[in-house]
């Protein structure tokens, strides 16, 4: 917790705000993003360290203290009364300290995703060029998020399931690089979080929550046509994405690529390098129609 | 475009590569070339640009390739780590780059000017016979 506080002494008024609204859009050039985000990112790191040690404090807490005071009721009440007051005022306090950390919790995910790719786009951008960027970093299932709820059914042991889904555009971005492109980030986040419902053969009531989440990302670069031109077969040894389309409109050819990533979860982090992959995928997708020096 | 003839022969860029052309302020004792502050990886003892660094680095790390020689077929799970340090972020960018090109053959676009350096890797450029060589370099600006 002292490592928290020292990180939360150090932010500026800028990044408070990001931690109350855990929403940014701005433009911006890439370096400075970096500025912004980097020490929010090493808040969160050390927030989640914190809040799990205060997990599994509270664990053994309350371990230990059901078996002390279970063990002392047999030998004298009044000590397990003293007991009791014993661990709850540490039990209270821990439980405080979590809401207290959970409240600058930010998306892994988001976070995760734009940090590392910062300093490849500010390697490419135009040196006039500032970064478009909207993170959302609330997380994936919070109330705004959610989109639906589908009709309760059966499967197997479980009586009643109830899939509830959550659609979260946590990023977005838009860049000019020295060469031209234009390119643009979009990523998606779709979750289906099921609540099933079973009852055993002692007739207690079972409840498990679990959640799928599909990542779709998307890649779109314009190639302008005094610098590129589409080929007809892509270049590299990249593997294919799971979408690609080139067109050509309004004197650039723009190639869109998509990766669709599953797992299971909700709001874990992921691999800044899908989105190398697709970019890098795209320039596969293109030649260069003349030499020059940008 | 910056003219002048000590500049920074160190390459900027990830999927494109163009000359940094900031003024050199030192030369790397590995490669020779001239480079500026921004592209001087932080050594004790030495002057070493961080594209050096980052052959030594990756040099020094144990081959992605299966003993078999498979080609090593890459789906996500290999992206850049976040750098905090923002003074790290050139290294750091460096090293990634050169693993990238490395494990996923990837083959930049080429927008600098000619360097004997990156003789041996793989880029990509327009490669015209016809081409009007006026830049002295092989990349006129047209």
């Amino acid at each position: 917790m002292t490592s928290v506080r020292e990180s939360l002494r150090m932010l500026s008024s800028e990044h408070r705000d990001v931690l109350r609204t855990k929403l940014v859009d701005d433009r911006r050039p890439a370096a400075e993003w970096h500025a912004l985000l980097a020490p929010l990112h090493d808040l969160d790191v050390r927030a989640d360290a914190a809040r799990s040690r205060a997990g599994k404090q509270l664990l053994w807490l309350y371990v230990a203290g059901i078996a002390l005071i279970l063990a002392s009721l047999f030998v004298a009440p009044i000590a397990a009364l003293a007991l009791l007051v014993l661990f709850a005022i540490p039990i209270v306090a821990l439980h405080l300290q979590r809401g207290r950390l959970k409240r600058l919790d930010l998306a892994d995910a988001a976070l995760g995703l734009a940090l590392p790719l910062l300093p490849l786009l500010a390697e490419d951008a135009a040196d006039d060029a500032p970064l478009e960027l909207a993170l959302d970093l609330r997380g994936p299932t919070v109330d705004a998020k959610r989109t639906g709820e589908g009709e309760p059914y059966a499967r197997g042991a479980y009586h009643r399931i109830v899939d509830t889904f959550f659609a979260d555009p946590f990023l977005h971005a838009r860049i000019r690089f020295a060469d031209g492109a234009h390119v643009r980030l979009a990523v998606v986040e779709h979750v289906r979080r099921s609540r099933k419902v079973k009852r055993n053969p002692r007739g207690k009531t079972k409840i498990k929550v679990k959640s799928k989440r599909r990542i779709q990302l998307d890649v779109s670069v314009a190639f302008p046509a005094r610098n590129y031109v589409a080929v007809a077969a892509p270049t590299g040894a990249l593997p294919p994405t799971d979408r690609e389309r080139v067109t050509v409109r309004d004197g650039a050819t723009v190639v869109a690529e998509r990766r669709v990533v599953k797992s299971a979860g909700a709001g874990g982090a992921i691999d800044s390098g899908h989105l190398v992959d697709l970019l890098a995928r795209a320039y596969g997708r293109v030649e260069p129609v003349r030499r020059k020096k940008l | 475009m910056t003219t002048g003839l000590d500049r920074c022969a160190c390459k900027r860029g990830f999927f494109t590569l163009r000359d940094c052309d900031r003024p050199a302020t030192t030369a790397c004792d590995l490669c020779s070339r001239r480079v500026c502050d921004e592209h001087l990886a932080p050594r004790v003892q030495a002057r070493v640009c961080v594209e050096c660094a980052a052959r030594q680095a990756e040099e020094a790390t144990t081959p992605s390739e299966p003993p078999t020689g498979a080609p090593v077929v890459h789906r996500g799970g290999h992206g850049p780590e976040a750098v905090v340090d923002p003074e790290q972020a050139t290294v750091r960018t460096a090293r990634y780059r050169r693993r990238y090109y490395d494990d996923h053959g990837y083959e930049p676009m080429w927008w600098a000017s000619h360097d004997s350096y990156w003789a041996g890797d793989g880029y990509r450029w327009h490669d015209d016979d016809d081409f009007d060589d006026d830049d002295g370099g092989g990349f006129g600006d047209s």
